[in-house]
């Protein structure tokens, strides 16, 4: 009597210790995600594994850098918005807000865009969990305008931070005074920080009108821009460049 | 047996282990000594001319791991970058196994505490498993589908993208 095919008989992960089973499942691909998912339907012992959070967070260690899921592309917005962009480099599926505009940052694992329907609003969206958090504008009426967002943990790693609290920064040369003000909006109070204005130096709203009028009158221009680009994050700051004077803040 | 380690830093002396079925096999110190639990009997004067003896390992993984140890002991430091290539080239052969051996490796090198080795296992699996359906996984390594055919169902609605198998072209939206 023949003896069936060993193959068939021994399953062989099911005895493997199961720090061993993570270890195997911790070297699959980063880059495309599918791999794990796919991992995941073999069986309920390979689904634990994958689910467990400790497992997940040694796998984002283990990789290092997270995955390009896709790129979201922003032209320049000064001779009107082009249709939004949104490449996908892997099999993962992203559905922004349909409703979104203008890419305007991402950092920790979450995207900032600004979307209008009725109205304008921004949206934080997580790609990797779908979630959209949306949230009003700041209230400073823009011309032009620079925005970011970040994890609002102090020494976080971001490793795993999804749903976790985050916080918006909106900085913009007000429409109205021409002045350059920045807000901030925190997911914890839900709501925006009292605006700061950057101080032009000037002592009174006339002693700025006089001088924006005579730099008009010599073919020139005042009015401090926001330019409307990513702001740079270092540390715990983040610095945006204005277009007069090419000042940081 | 004190004798016999007392030129323990000797490194032409033979260490004797024996496999689960009785097998003796023989290997440099220094190839020993790529295990840990090996150097730990080593170290408390477990060596004799009897062997150690390796309950959970039988003689054909045991054959394999003395091979991989005594290679890489004989070219553990100061490697020129043609003996590199030639210890990943060795590599490359000495895991070209079926799923059986494999799996008798990676519990044998893990109980051994070969930790190259380890890592070469659990690597070729990891090389397996990717790239394909968990039907697939499933045959390669002899595992029984526990979900019912409902929580089968359920994943795949929820992860359909995973489950198609070319990649789609990057797409606008």
């Amino acid at each position: 009597m023949a003896p069936p095919p060993p193959e068939l008989m021994d399953d062989v992960t099911a005895s493997l210790a199961p720090d061993l089973l993570s270890e195997i499942l911790l070297r699959l691909p980063l880059d495309d995600p599918e791999h794990l998912f796919r991992a995941a339907l073999v069986c309920k012992s390979w689904l634990r594994t994958i689910c467990d959070p400790a497992f997940l967070r040694r796998y984002s260690a283990f990789h290092g850098s997270p995955p390009l899921l896709g790129l979201l592309h922003r032209r320049q917005v000064l001779q009107g918005d082009p249709a939004p962009r949104l490449a996908r480099t892997t099999a993962v599926p992203l559905f922004p807000d349909p409703a979104f505009r203008r890419a305007l940052d991402c950092h920790h694992g979450r995207v900032l865009l600004h979307a209008s329907d009725d109205g304008w609003y921004l949206i934080v969206w997580d790609p990797v969990t779908g979630e959209q958090h949306r949230l009003p504008e700041s209230g400073i009426p823009w011309l032009i305008y620079s925005a970011a967002v970040f994890c609002a943990v102090s020494g976080c790693d971001h490793l795993d931070c999804h749903g976790g609290p985050f916080r918006v920064v909106f900085m913009a040369t007000d429409d109205d005074d021409e002045l350059v003000k920045a807000s901030v909006y925190s997911s914890e109070t839900g709501a925006w920080s009292t605006r700061v204005t950057l101080d032009d130096g000037y002592q009174s709203w006339e002693e700025r009108y006089q001088a924006r009028y005579q730099a008009i009158c010599r073919g020139e221009l005042d009015t401090p821009y926001v330019q409307p680009r990513r702001g740079a994050l270092v540390g715990d700051e983040i610095y945006f460049t204005l277009r007069n004077g090419n000042a940081i803040i | 047996m004190a004798a016999a380690t007392d030129d323990a830093g000797d490194s032409n002396e033979m260490i004797r282990v024996v496999s689960s079925d009785g097998e003796h096999f023989e290997m440099p110190e220094a190839a020993a000594n790529l295990s840990l639990v090996l150097r730990h009997m080593i170290e408390d004067d477990c060596a004799d001319a009897a062997g150690i003896p390796l309950a959970v390992v039988a003689a054909k993984p045991l054959a394999k791991i003395v091979d991989y140890c005594t290679k890489h002991a004989a070219k553990s430091s100061g490697l020129t970058i043609e003996e590199a290539e030639e210890l990943k080239r060795f590599d490359a052969e000495f895991i070209e196994v079926d799923t059986d051996m494999l799996y008798d490796l990676l519990v044998a090198a893990d109980f051994m505490g070969v930790e190259g080795l380890s890592k070469l296992a659990v690597q070729r699996t990891a090389d397996l498993i990717k790239g394909k359906t968990p039907e697939q996984n499933r045959e390669t390594f002899g595992i029984v589908n526990d979900f019912t055919p409902e929580e089968e169902e359920e994943i795949c609605k929820e992860n359909e993208w995973a489950f198609q198998i070319t990649k789609p072209p990057s797409r606008l939206c």
